[in-house]
C-alpha cells in the first residue's frame, strides 16, 4: 500500500470532519445542490471539505488568513460595467469586499456571490445523517427527505450504491470528493484536497451488474499507478426481499466489500 | 602425420571441428549494442539511425547458427496415448517431470519449454519433432495446458521461478505429512498458527475452522499479553517525559510483568505480534484513519452512521475459478524448496470478464494454505500482465 502523500504539514490544525451546529439551506437545481449563503458555505466547506467552490480565489486553507483578492485592471473594469448593467439590487451581488487593483486596495464594485456545489451523495449525507442542511427547490419549497431520495435516484441510476459506498467510506473518516478527474467515482483524501493528495481512486459497482472486462480493470489500475494512488473497487450488496422504494428505510441492511487491485512486476517478486 | 589421418564424413547437419571453433569464437565475440535510455520524441533521432543500428545488430545476432553438442541434449519419445514424453536419455538436472516406475517422464508443456530452449530433442513415431509441430501437438485441447497458459508458464520460468501445475491436494498431503512427522500438540500448533497469520505467512484456514475455540482463546491470550507489555512501555515513556518526581515510581513501573511472561512461552512472540499488529492493520488500509484524533473526538457521530457492514463469506454461484500454477522462488542452489509454494497463479484472458469479488473470495478460501495470489492477464497479442489483489 502506498503511504498517504501530504502537500503541507498538517500538524496543529484542528480538523473538523462535520459541520456541527450549522443550519444551512441548499437549493436543488436539478443537477446538484447549491448553497449561496456565505457563512454556511464557509462552515460546510471548512468542516470536512464538502462541496466544490467554483470561485477558487475565495477558497480558504485552514490555519491561513485569507489574502486580499487581486484583480487585474480589465477585471476591475468589467465589474464596473456589470454594476452599471445590473444595478444595485442584483441577486448575483453580495456584500462588497476589498480587492487589490494595481497595488491599491479598493472596494469591489460588483462582488459576485459565492456558491458551493454539493454532489448528490454528500448533499444527502449532510441532509439525512448530519442534519445540517435543508434542501429547497427553486421555488423555495423545502423538499422532504423521502422526496429528495426519490429525486436523486431518478437523477442518477447508480445513486443508491454510490450513497451506500459514500456512507461506508465516510464512516471510516475519509474525505470523499468526486473521482471524475481520475476516471473513478470517488477520490479519497486523508484530510482534504488542500492538505493531501488523494490516496484512493474508488470505483463503485453493484452486485450482479454487468461485469467489466479485464482491460477496463487494467486501464484503471494503470491510471492509478501513474498518478500515485491506489485503486479500490467497492461492490455493494443490496438487501434481499426489500423493494426499491424502501431502500432508504433499510439502508443499514446494505453491505459493501472492497477490493484493492495493484500491478505486480513479477520479475521483482523473488 | 598427414598420411595417418583419416577423414571422417559425418551424417546430418554437423559442423566440422574447425567450423565449430570458428562458430564458438564468433558467438563469444559478438557484442550486443547497449540499449540506453528510451527515446520519447521522434525529433531526437530524425533519420532513425539509432533504431536501424539496433535492429541490424539484433538481426545479426539472431541469424547466428544455433549449434548444440548432441551429447549434451536430452532425448525423449512422445507417448501420444498417455500425453507425456518419456525421457530416454537424460541430461543434467532440473525441476521438470516426474518419475514413474523408475522412468522419467515430462509433461507436454515442460517438454515444449525444454525443446524451445534446446535442451531436449523429441521423437514422435521415430521422427524428430520440430518446435512448430510441438506447439501444435503439445498445446492442443486434450492437454492440461493451453497456449495462453503455456506463455505464462514459460515467462515465469524465464524469470527464474520454479513452476509446477497446481494440485489442490498437494498442500493437504504436505500438512498431513508434516503433522505425522512432528506430532506437535494442537495448542503449540495454534500458537505458531497465530504468529504466522500475524506475519502474513501462509496458514491453514481449515485448521482454524476445526479448532475455532482454541484459536479465539490463543489469540486473546496473546493480545492480552501484548497489551500488557505495550501498556507498560507507554507508562514508562509517559512517566519519563512528565516530571522528575516520576523517578520514584519508575522503579515499580519498570518492572515488567514477569509473573505472566517469564513462565509463558509467548513472551517473545508478543513482541513480534506488536509489530505484526501494525502490519495487519495496514492490510486493511481503509481503517487507518480511525486512529486519527478527530475520529476519536467525533466518534459518537461516526458511529451513528457506521451501519454499513463489510460483506463477509461471499458465495459465488457462477463458475469456480481454478489456480493453474504454483510458483516457487528457487533457493541459492536452484533446487525447488520443499515448503509450500510462494505464489499461486490464476490465468485469465484479456477478452474475458474480470472475476467478481465473490469469485475471488471463493478462490482465496478454497486454498488449504492461504498464499498470495497473482492474476496473469494474457492479451490477444500474447503479452502478459500480472496483478495482485487484497480484500
Amino acid at each position: 500500500m502506498l503511504p498517504i502523500k501530504s502537500k503541507t504539514k498538517a500538524k496543529n490544525i484542528d480538523i473538523k470532519p462535520f459541520p456541527i451546529g450549522v443550519s444551512a439551506v441548499g437549493y436543488f437545481t436539478g443537477l446538484d445542490v447549491e448553497i449561496f449563503d456565505n457563512p454556511s458555505i464557509k462552515a460546510i466547506h471548512e468542516s470536512g471539505c464538502y462541496g466544490i467552490n467554483p470561485k477558487p480565489r475565495q477558497a480558504t486553507v485552514y490555519g491561513q488568513e485569507k489574502n486580499i483578492t487581486k484583480l487585474t485592471e480589465a477585471e476591475y473594469k468589467r465589474h464596473l460595467d456589470w454594476k452599471k448593467k445590473f444595478g444595485e439590487n442584483s441577486s448575483f451581488e453580495c456584500d462588497s469586499e476589498m480587492v487589490e487593483v494595481n497595488n491599491e486596495t479598493v472596494s469591489d464594485p460588483f462582488n459576485i456571490s459565492d456558491t458551493l456545489v454539493l454532489f448528490p451523495e454528500e448533499a444527502f449525507f449532510l441532509h439525512h445523517i448530519i442534519e445540517c442542511l435543508k434542501i429547497q427547490d427553486l421555488d423555495n419549497q423545502i423538499i422532504p427527505t423521502k422526496e429528495l431520495w426519490r429525486k436523486f435516484c431518478k437523477l442518477k441510476e447508480s445513486f443508491v450504491e454510490r450513497y451506500v459506498t459514500y456512507l461506508y467510506l465516510k464512516s471510516k473518516n475519509w474525505v470523499i470528493k468526486s473521482g471524475i478527474k481520475f476516471g473513478g467515482h470517488f477520490l479519497l483524501y486523508k484530510h482534504g484536497p488542500h492538505l493531501n493528495h488523494a490516496s484512493f481512486i474508488v470505483i463503485v459497482s453493484k452486485e450482479g451488474a454487468k461485469r467489466k472486462s479485464s482491460i477496463e480493470y487494467h486501464t484503471n489500475e494503470r491510471v492509478a499507478e501513474t498518478t500515485g494512488k491506489n485503486l479500490l473497487y467497492v461492490e455493494v450488496y443490496f438487501p434481499k426481499n426489500v423493494k426499491p422504494e424502501d431502500y432508504l428505510e433499510n439502508i443499514d441492511k446494505f453491505q459493501c466489500k472492497e477490493l484493492f487491485i495493484h500491478r505486480i512486476e513479477i520479475e521483482k517478486q523473488k | 602425420m598427414e598420411e595417418d589421418s583419416e577423414e571422417i564424413t559425418l551424417k546430418g547437419n554437423y559442423l566440422s571441428a574447425e567450423e565449430l571453433v570458428e562458430h564458438t569464437k564468433k558467438v563469444k565475440e559478438f557484442v550486443l549494442l547497449p540499449r540506453g535510455t528510451k527515446l520519447t520524441d521522434p525529433s531526437e533521432d530524425p533519420d532513425s539511425q539509432r533504431t536501424k543500428a539496433y535492429l541490424e545488430n539484433l538481426h545479426e545476432f539472431l541469424s547466428l547458427e544455433r549449434v548444440l553438442l548432441s551429447n549434451k541434449t536430452a532425448k525423449g519419445v512422445y507417448e501420444f496415448e498417455n500425453r507425456r514424453v518419456k525421457v530416454v536419455k537424460p541430461a543434467g538436472r532440473g525441476c521438470f517431470g516426474y518419475i514413474e516406475n523408475k522412468e522419467q517422464y515430462l509433461k507436454p508443456h515442460e517438454a515444449l519449454f525444454l525443446m524451445e530452449s534446446g535442451k531436449i530433442s523429441i521423437l514422435f513415431d521415430t521422427v524428430m519433432m520440430s518446435v512448430e509441430q510441438a506447439y501444435a501437438i503439445f498445446l492442443d485441447e486434450a492437454n492440461e495446458v493451453c497456449l495462453e497458459e503455456y506463455l505464462v508458464y514459460s515467462y515465469l520460468l524465464r524469470c527464474g521461478f520454479i513452476v509446477t501445475l497446481h494440485d489442490p491436494d498437494s498442500d493437504r498431503l504436505k500438512i498431513e505429512k508434516s503433522q505425522a512427522i512432528s506430532n506437535i500438540n494442537k495448542e503449540d500448533e495454534m500458537i505458531w498458527h497465530v504468529l504466522r497469520e500475524n506475519l502474513n505467512q501462509p496458514v491453514s484456514s481449515k485448521f482454524v475452522t476445526e479448532n475455532y475455540e482454541l484459536y479465539c482463546k490463543t489469540k486473546k491470550k496473546m493480545t492480552d499479553i501484548c497489551e500488557k507489555i505495550s501498556g507498560e512501555y507507554e507508562e514508562q515513556e509517559e512517566e519519563c517525559s512528565t516530571s522528575d518526581n516520576s523517578n520514584k515510581d519508575a522503579g515499580s513501573s519498570n518492572k515488567r510483568p514477569l509473573s505472566s511472561c517469564e513462565d509463558d512461552p509467548l513472551e517473545n512472540p508478543c513482541k513480534e505480534q506488536k509489530t505484526s499488529k501494525e502490519k495487519s492493520s495496514d492490510s486493511n488500509f481503509l481503517d487507518i484513519l480511525k486512529r486519527e484524533p478527530e475520529y476519536k473526538k467525533y466518534e459518537e457521530i461516526f458511529l451513528k452512521f457506521s451501519f454499513i457492514k463489510r460483506a463477509e463469506d461471499l458465495k459465488s454461484s457462477e463458475k469456480k475459478l481454478k489456480f493453474k500454477f504454483d510458483v516457487f522462488i528457487p533457493r541459492a542452489d536452484f533446487k525447488k524448496t520443499v515448503d509450500l509454494p510462494n505464489y499461486r497463479i490464476l490465468i485469465i484472458k484479456s477478452t474475458d470478464e474480470f472475476p467478481t469479488h465473490a469469485e475471488l473470495e471463493v478462490l482465496k478460501k478454497q486454498q488449504f494454505y492461504v498464499l498470495p495470489i497473482f492474476i496473469a492477464i494474457v492479451s490477444e497479442s500474447m503479452s502478459i500482465h500480472f496483478c495482485s489483489f487484497e480484500f
